[in-house]
């Protein structure tokens, strides 16, 4: 079956010869892996256009057996250029592409997930890098939120006191969200600010476009951390490799 | 399955080879057995010699047989320009254009923004111990013109910013796409002429 959907590139693997496989989140389908052939030929016409972190326009063919379609067409919608001329946003985009090929399943039509990625990577190649931090985190809790196990904010999970009634607020990651202070008794619990889990909250909801307008201050920035070092690998059983590096290259002020 | 336990165990091996799948595997098994001893030794003897003697240059990474590799020892090469590769490779297919006279430095790997591989998987360290003895004046990035291979330069001439030496890119750059292994001699020794100075952050 010939399918044309558009599609951005999350990550690449060399294949035998000059081939390679391309692996993208697509509008149409999800999650597909494609040959693309003679790609890793300097002048191939798949080159420039098969590039990780790209937003593309393909035609392939969907295999009857095997998970892994042919590329037959590609066009370039966007190469997201100030993603890649710069070390911090590329790796940014990088670890985007690799929750989205990490967490989300094969072969399942996501709409959501495709446009809060694509947006995503929109935003990160306009804005600035103080902002860069909150659109991470802003992304993160979308996404969790999509694949059905985003935390929940508004009051305790246990026995369900709201969260503006609450004096103390802790974070249970095992739980996935929020607890009253009776209830995070003998429970391996985060106390995190109100005001983070407010964050949190407006970050889960609002337009990402907003972000641009808000300010985070640095303590809730510090405790909104908690979701990719703790929250996204307990829940997703995965270990996510490139917030490790994104976390040392902000650390030295890149 | 075949049921020669013997063949089939070749077969599995064969399939570790990067590109060989099932179906090939079983062909080239099937012509192994076919073949004479004689040529079965000279098979064996090649990959024992290469397991014993080829191990990496402990100067530039390079695979070599003696130590340091004839590159690093040779007196004639431009001791003063370092080009930096992701693999063995890259350093054929720039040996092989025959334009370039200085030394070189193999990464092993490349970062992979993607993939989650950080600088401390490739040998980053290395260079820098060698460009901080001094003599270097330029570091020639060559990792591969697609977006790996150009945040793996990003990354390096970031590291090197606070030592005085000159960061050059070659001129292929992006969009280009694709690995610096396939290009050919002429596309190769244009962007070594045509390299121009680089920084990691606009
Ligand atoms: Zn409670
Ligand atoms: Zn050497």
């Amino acid at each position: 079956m010939l399918y044309k959907t558009r599609a951005i590139v999350l990550r690449d693997y060399e294949l035998a010869e000059q081939d390679k496989i391309i692996e993208v989140f697509s509008e149409k389908y999800g999650r597909v892996k494609l040959v693309a052939k003679g790609a890793r030929r300097l002048k191939s016409r798949f080159a420039p256009t098969t590039q990780i972190i790209s937003y593309i326009d393909i035609l392939a063919y969907q295999s009857r057996k095997l998970d892994l379609d042919t590329l037959s067409e590609c066009q370039l919608i966007s190469l997201f250029p100030e993603i890649k001329k710069d070390l911090l946003k590329m790796v940014s985009a990088g670890y985007l592409a690799e929750l989205t090929a990490k967490l989300t399943p094969l072969r399942d039509r996501n709409l959501a997930i495709f446009v809060l990625l694509l947006k995503s990577l929109s935003l990160l190649e306009k804005f600035s890098k103080d902002k860069l931090i909150t659109l991470l985190r802003a992304f993160e809790l979308k996404f969790l939120q999509l694949l059905g196990y985003g935390p929940a904010l508004r009051k305790c999970l246990d026995c369900g006191k709201k969260l503006e009634a609450l004096k103390t607020c802790h974070f249970s990651v095992e739980g996935g969200g929020l607890l009253c202070a009776v209830c995070a008794k003998d429970k391996k619990t985060t106390v995190i600010s109100k005001g983070s889990i407010k964050t949190m909250l407006y970050l889960s909801h609002s337009k990402l476009d907003d972000i641009k307008n808000l300010w985070v201050g640095r303590n809730s920035l510090r405790e909104l951390e908690i979701l990719p070092s703790l929250y996204i690998p307990y829940h997703s059983e995965q270990l996510i490799s490139g917030y490790k590096f994104l976390k040392q290259l902000i650390g030295n002020g890149a | 399955m075949y049921k020669v336990k013997s063949i089939e165990n070749l077969i599995s091996q064969l399939t570790k080879l990067p590109g060989i799948g099932r179906k090939s595997a079983q062909r080239l098994a099937l012509f192994l057995v076919r073949s004479s001893k004689e040529e079965h030794q000279s098979l064996i003897q090649a990959i024992d010699q290469v397991s014993k003697k080829v191990k990496q240059c402990a100067i530039c990474g390079n695979l070599t047989e003696d130590n340091p590799c004839s590159i690093c020892q040779d007196e004639k090469r431009d001791r003063g320009i370092i080009c930096v590769v992701e693999q063995p490779r890259d350093v054929i297919a720039i040996e092989k254009m025959g334009k370039f006279s200085g030394l070189y430095h193999v990464l092993g790997g490349v970062i992979s923004p993607v993939k989650g591989i950080g600088p401390g998987e490739i040998n980053i360290k290395g260079l820098l111990e060698r460009i901080r003895k001094g003599k270097v004046r330029e570091v020639l990035l060559a990792t591969d013109p697609n977006p790996e291979g150009e945040t793996t330069a990003m990354y390096i001439s970031r590291i090197l910013s606070p030592l005085e030496v000159e960061v050059t890119r070659l001129a292929i750059g992006l969009p280009a796409g694709g690995d610096l292994e396939f290009a050919d001699d002429f596309t190769l020794s244009q962007a070594f002429e045509g390299r121009r100075k680089f920084t990691w952050s606009n």
